[in-house]
């Protein structure tokens, strides 16, 4: 086994400033810059009294994988709620692929974005059933059944996220990772540009959370899918994104890519543990002590 | 958890379902406590011989109530098949919620008022179940609320519409032709006239729910997942208990309230067949017409020459199985 070697990294955190309305690009790593495949501009939302989310103002870079990360009850989910269209923000809006979210009917939007909502209930259906439900935004208003295209959709991405096998298996017998690959493979068939997860890996065992996250690398470097995800595993976010954006009460304190997020302590700042690196040949591994 | 089943179960269900359809619909004809039987039912049929008194009852007495109880049976079962799927509660059927309650409350209040006028008793009913409907749903939408919870609202309502129905038939006893009959159900007396208004609301309201009965199936993955589909489920499940309600109202108008129907029926169906609405909707509707179509037909024979109304039956079918449901419920996951 190769030596690993603990770094400490441990910095001042920068508050993220207010971008541009009309920006279609983000900065990239060393200087390059990236379209944009969701815009969020100045959006708040309150619960009760208190404003949850406040002037949240942020992009997601199209082709990327973005984890959203932050202590309980920072308004991760909400936010991702809020792209989602699930609730509507107080102020501001939020564009998916250049247009206004809440101007596009649900179907226009499923077209588009695909999420994968937090604890998805296993459904009394076959793993089939519950990926062609994925075909739904393409049926009209009275036709439920799939054509040809959708058939070919479903069985590609059941191929994709490797849930031929078990295809009449009941979703409810399945195990946690196995699960969740079938509701993967569902928002696959939603033949979207983006994919929003809300905590995939929540309740699965280490080798089923790596399983998942090879799986939504592979759908980034292969399909070319935009993915943001709502994770509270930050050596899984920090070892398979692209980009970070780290939450604290409501707000966004840094966003960037994983090594300039690192580089400012923001992680330390919102969780208040130590980040500490243990690169290994070409993978690098993280662990969280708390101050 | 439910059983594996065999490769060709939905076939042998569709086919077992359409039999005994057929088999009781016949036997219902010349069955009964006159003595019209099976030679005079096939002379009718095949334009034999056949006396004028034969004729009177087969085509005035047991035709109506034969359609009576098919509309009847397919509507109460598509109503709790839909029901149960749009609250998310398999302890949910018409009458336990108090939609029946509702649609016969509604019922005898317009005949109180306008005796006679036949046409506007489903559209009467239609409300009385809407309103209840309406009113559950928004006590299942609580926090916390859990699916007994749900239930004991809807006995509540239940009682509260039985006593205005009580009421009703004590300050005017004229109200309804048949009173007693209506409170428990029953389909003895059930005229073709009775059925003219009613019957394409059943029937168009069967037809649509099997059109859209997919959105159950979007519906049964979670609100935030079906949202996320595309579906706008706040509006869909408005319009979906809407259509049980219609279903439901137009039963109740000539059927009385007559209970259990939609809950044994779709929880027999998808035992046998799976949660594919696509599949447990329209058998759920063919199950239950030829269910109560049976159990009319038990109900003339068992005390032969006494009948009793088939909602007694049905009450002693349906009572121990609702037992039933709520003990699995609370062992197997049920939010008690």
């Amino acid at each position: 086994m190769a030596a690993m070697a603990r770094q400490t990294v441990r910095h001042t955190p920068q508050p993220v400033g207010p971008k541009e309305a009309d920006r279609t690009h983000v900065p990239g790593i060393d200087g390059t810059v990236l379209p944009v495949a969701v815009t969020v501009r100045d959006v708040s939302y309150t619960y009760t009294k208190k404003p949850f989310i406040e002037g949240l103002d942020l992009d997601f870079a199209r082709s990327k994988i973005t984890s959203i990360v932050g202590p309980n009850g920072c308004g991760k989910s909400t936010l991702l709620k809020i792209v989602d269209g699930l609730i509507e923000p107080h102020t501001g809006e939020v564009a998916i692929n250049g247009r206004p979210s809440l101007g596009m009917s649900g179907k226009e939007r499923a077209r588009h974005l695909a999420l994968l909502a937090q604890g998805a209930r296993p459904p009394a259906m076959t793993v089939e059933a519950l990926v062609a439900c994925g075909r739904y935004p393409y049926q009209g208003r009275m036709r439920s059944h799939l054509d040809a295209e959708d058939r070919l959709h479903v069985e590609e991405a059941m191929a994709r996220a490797g849930i031929e096998h078990f295809r009449n298996h009941d979703v409810r017998r399945l195990s946690g990772g196995e699960r969740q690959r079938a509701f993967i493979a569902m928002t696959l068939a939603q033949d979207t540009g983006i994919i929003a997860l809300d905590e995939p890996t929540t309740y699965l065992d280490v080798r089923a959370c790596h399983d998942i996250m090879q799986l939504v690398c592979e759908l980034n470097r292969d399909a070319g899918k935009t993915i943001v995800m709502v994770i509270h595993d930050l050596d899984l976010a920090l070892r398979y994104s692209d980009h970070m954006m780290v939450m604290e009460k409501g707000r966004c304190i840094c966003a960037d890519s994983v090594d300039a997020v690192l580089a400012t302590g923001a992680i330390e700042q919102a969780f208040q543990v130590e980040v500490c690196r243990f690169p290994s040949d070409d993978r690098t591994a993280y662990t969280l002590f708390p101050f | 958890m439910e059983p594996r089943r065999p490769k060709h179960t939905k076939a042998i269900a569709v086919a077992a379902t359409t039999t005994f359809l057929v088999v009781v619909t016949v036997a219902a004809f010349f069955v009964g406590s006159s003595t019209v039987g099976f030679p005079e039912f096939w002379a009718l049929v095949t334009g034999g011989l056949l006396s004028d008194s034969a004729k009177s009852i087969l085509l005035n007495v047991r035709l109506p109530r034969v359609l009576a109880a098919l509309l009847a049976g397919a509507a109460l079962a598509m109503a709790g098949a839909l029901i149960q799927a749009v609250l998310d509660n398999p302890l949910a059927c018409p009458n336990i919620i108090g939609i029946n309650a509702g649609a016969g409350f509604a019922v005898l209040l317009v005949s109180s008022f306008f005796p006679g006028l036949f046409a506007i008793q489903p559209i009467a009913a239609f409300i009385g179940a809407l309103v209840t409907a309406v009113v559950i749903f928004f006590i299942s939408l609580g926090m916390g609320v859990s699916r007994l919870t749900v239930v004991l609202a809807g006995i509540a309502l239940s009682s509260i519409f039985g006593a205005g129905m009580n009421t009703i038939l004590i300050v005017n006893p004229d109200a309804y032709i048949g009173a007693s009959r209506f409170l428990v159900g029953g389909l003895s007396g059930v005229l073709m006239t009775n059925l003219v208004w009613p019957s394409p609301y059943i029937v168009g309201g069967l037809v649509v729910a099997v059109f859209v009965a997919n959105k159950l199936n979007i519906m049964s993955l979670g609100d935030a997942t079906a949202h996320s589909l595309g579906m706008n489920v706040g509006r869909w499940r408005m319009s979906l208990l809407g259509l049980a309600a219609l279903l439901a109202g137009a039963a109740v108008s000539f059927a009385g309230l007559l209970g259990f129907v939609g809950l044994i029926v779709p929880h027999l169906i998808r035992f046998l067949v799976g949660h594919d609405n696509r599949i447990v909707l329209p058998l759920s509707a063919a199950f239950g017409a030829a269910f109560v179509v049976f159990c009319d037909l038990l109900a003339r024979v068992m005390f032969a020459p006494y009948e009793i109304p088939v909602g007694i039956l049905m009450a002693f079918i349906g009572g121990p199985f609702f037992i039933y449901l709520i003990i699995r419920n609370r062992r197997y996951g049920g939010d008690g």
